[in-house]
């Protein structure tokens, strides 16, 4: 018989052969090997625009004046009492005509008022009004600095005149002299708030002197009114010029290019294999060799200094791969053994069979992958004059991924070269997560040169070919450089 | 359901798609595993190996470069050969296995007429190089040069093995039209 139609008919005959199985029994035992359905990741893709969105939320809510609260809340505690009211505890007290503080009183002020000494410094939020008078809230003038404290001079009342003479400075011929608070110095106070550093305590005790929020109830000839909360100020700079205060900022636009040498390492997390000859089942890190990445980005900041970048990254990541693996390979050599024949005789039987053999396989690989990602970031920055401070946080959005690699042997020769024009990653969005921070010099105001360390992290990596996939899980350190320009 | 949507389901994971895949293809496949799993060894095994792989690795099946059937059954030829290779070591203590004889008996009893069982069982005879590299080239149509990388073994080995395999076989049948008569 041809030995062609000899295995046709073989083929023939098996080609469209069905074996009966049982094919509920048989789903029954393979169900529970098979692989549970993913829940998809979709955390990061969710959570990094919200983070984005609060941030830029926070920035705007700081920098905005029309949403800015300039209260006495915004002062400095060091300018206030230490021992900051209470607002629900704020106590009430009744005195005649005379507006106290919690200065110690001379005696004969205290039987002037008939208001004992431990009712006018019971509380440093208490607030003692007369008829027609001004309500105002009480402040510790002792936490005040010496050369401030116009306001303990004289009878312990406060006046314009004993708050300081440049502090205020009323108009010609307005009557300054040891008056208690009324209405119209407190206007005159307001008035006076202008942009001068040598108001600054002054421009305080006028703010506190706001009657705007302080309520107010009228008892026969008394008013009490009680400071239940502190008084709101109008929503203009408190003290414009103020040295310590920040810079002023305005939202900018800027671009930037970047590049520098780096490391990475890589990690292969599973190997899925198909064909049997492939390497399978491996699990390494290789050895961080360098790497190179370069960056364009596109900047918007803030008047907070809340920044958002976006640009386009390319990454080479060049890494070794040592390999020293005992293997067990299997290999035809000859075997003995007996047939049991159907008249049961038993016939000597030698054939060639599979033999296990142990082996050490070696080998040095060199990886090189090129990555080109959509870098997101948002971050903070802090300008210091000259010098810029910033750092951010962000994703990073693969696009694609090339890989290239040659391996040696125990020899040092080519075991092989192999180049894959176009490993993407496997029908899922991978994202990368990256950190950096950035001090930039702007000599220009424009201009300006900057020095960033980078790291980039990719925990899900997935490269494709026709037999394996490789998950791949790489960490990646740069030293940037670059250059930026403000518009 | 048609083929694509059989397999976006699977690769869904979707449990009923899943099992409309086993209730179509295990019982040709299971045809596969007979041929290549050793007698006496439950080819069920092989085959729920298998489809475990087809499963896993059913994402990378492209519509455009092949059918289904052959794919499948490519993978299943190397879950055998991949499964028969654990167990090899039995054939190195010179230990047969005991139910050879059960397909030998049945080639007895049907003496005429072979059916396609009764040519598995033939297979099943053959000493294992010689009936992998039978599979494989006579059956599956591989070459040499394939079956060679496949087993790890020479392209002219693999034609020796070949060649012993249709010889061994041919004395099996010549055995059997005697019995018959």
């Amino acid at each position: 018989m041809n030995q062609e139609p000899f295995d046709s008919s073989w083929r023939d005959r098996l080609d469209q052969h069905e074996t009966p199985i049982n094919t509920d029994l048989f789903w029954t035992g393979l169900e529970p090997h098979l692989p549970k359905p993913e829940k998809k990741r979709r955390f990061g893709l969710i959570w990094w625009p919200l983070a984005f969105g609060f941030l830029v939320a926070i920035g705007y809510y700081t920098m905005n004046p029309a949403t800015k609260t300039d209260s006495v809340d915004a002062l400095p505690e060091s300018r206030l009492s230490p021992s900051k009211p209470k607002q629900p505890e704020a106590s009430m007290a009744i005195v005649p005509d005379q507006l106290n503080t919690n200065l110690s009183p001379q005696p004969a002020e205290q039987s002037d008022s008939g208001t004992s000494p431990s009712e006018s410094t019971a509380s440093s939020s208490a607030m003692v009004l007369t008829k027609n008078s001004v309500p105002a809230a009480s402040a510790n003038l002792e936490t005040i600095p010496p050369g401030d404290q116009g306001a303990r001079k004289g009878n312990n009342t406060i006046t314009p005149a004993s708050i300081g003479p440049l502090a205020i400075s009323p108009p010609k011929g307005h009557e300054v002299a040891d008056q208690p608070v009324e209405g119209k110095v407190s206007n005159e106070a307001r008035n006076l708030n202008v942009g001068n550093k040598n108001d600054v305590h002054a421009t305080r005790q006028q703010l506190l002197m706001q009657p705007a929020s302080i309520g107010r109830l009228t008892l026969g000839e008394l008013v009490v009114a009680s400071a239940f909360r502190l008084p709101s100020v109008p929503s203009q700079p408190v003290i414009p010029d103020m040295p310590s205060s920040p810079k002023k900022k305005h939202q900018a636009w800027s671009v930037d290019f970047q590049t520098g040498p780096g490391i990475s390492s890589q990690g292969y997390k599973d190997v899925t294999e198909l064909a049997t000859t492939l390497i399978s089942n491996r699990k390494a890190t290789e050895s961080p060799l360098e790497s190179w990445s370069t960056a364009m980005h596109g900047r918007w900041t803030s008047k907070s200094g809340a920044f958002m970048q976006v640009g386009v990254a390319h990454t080479r990541m060049n890494s070794r791969l040592d390999w020293n693996n005992k293997a067990e390979t299997n290999r035809w050599g000859l075997a003995n053994g007996f047939i049991l024949e159907a008249n049961g005789t038993m016939t000597p039987w030698e054939d060639s069979a599979w033999i296990v053999y142990n082996e050490v396989r070696e080998v040095r690989h060199y990886n090189r992958i090129d990555i080109l990602d959509i870098p997101m970031a948002v971050g903070y920055q802090w300008d210091m004059n000259e010098w810029c401070l910033d750092g951010a946080l962000g994703i990073l959005l693969n696009l694609s991924q090339s890989a290239k690699g040659r391996s040696l042997g125990l020899d040092g020769l080519p075991a092989y070269w192999a180049s894959t024009p176009s490993l993407t990653y496997a029908k899922r969005l991978d994202l990368g997560y990256l950190a950096q921070a950035r001090l930039t010099w702007k000599p220009s105001g424009s201009w300006g040169v900057f020095v960033q360390p980078l790291i980039q992290f990719r925990p899900s990596g997935h490269v494709d070919n026709d037999e394996t996939g490789y998950n791949i899980r790489s960490w990646s350190g740069f030293l940037q450089f670059g250059t930026a320009y403000s518009f | 359901m048609n083929e694509g949507t059989l397999i976006q389901g699977c690769i869904q994971k979707d449990r009923s798609a899943q099992f409309e895949l086993v209730r179509t293809f295990s019982p040709r496949l299971l045809t596969v595993c007979r041929r290549f799993v050793p007698a006496g060894l439950d080819p069920k095994d092989t085959l729920q190996d298998a489809f475990i792989q087809i499963f896993t690795q059913l994402e990378r099946f492209d519509p455009n470069r092949g059918e289904l059937w052959p794919w499948m059954k490519k993978i299943t030829i190397h879950a055998a050969l991949k499964k028969h290779r654990l167990i090899s070591k039995w054939h190195l203590n010179g230990t047969v296995l005991s139910d050879v004889n059960e397909p030998i008996a049945a080639i007895k009893n049907a003496l005429h007429n072979l059916d396609a069982e009764q040519i598995l069982a033939l297979i099943a005879q053959l000493p294992t190089g010689q009936r992998e590299v039978f599979n494989l080239v006579a059956i599956e149509g591989y070459s040499h040069e394939e079956c060679a990388v496949l087993l790890g073994m020479a392209s002219g080995t693999s034609r020796a093995y070949l060649a012993r395999a249709r010889m061994t076989l041919k004395e099996r049948l010549l055995t059997i039209q005697t019995l018959a008569l």
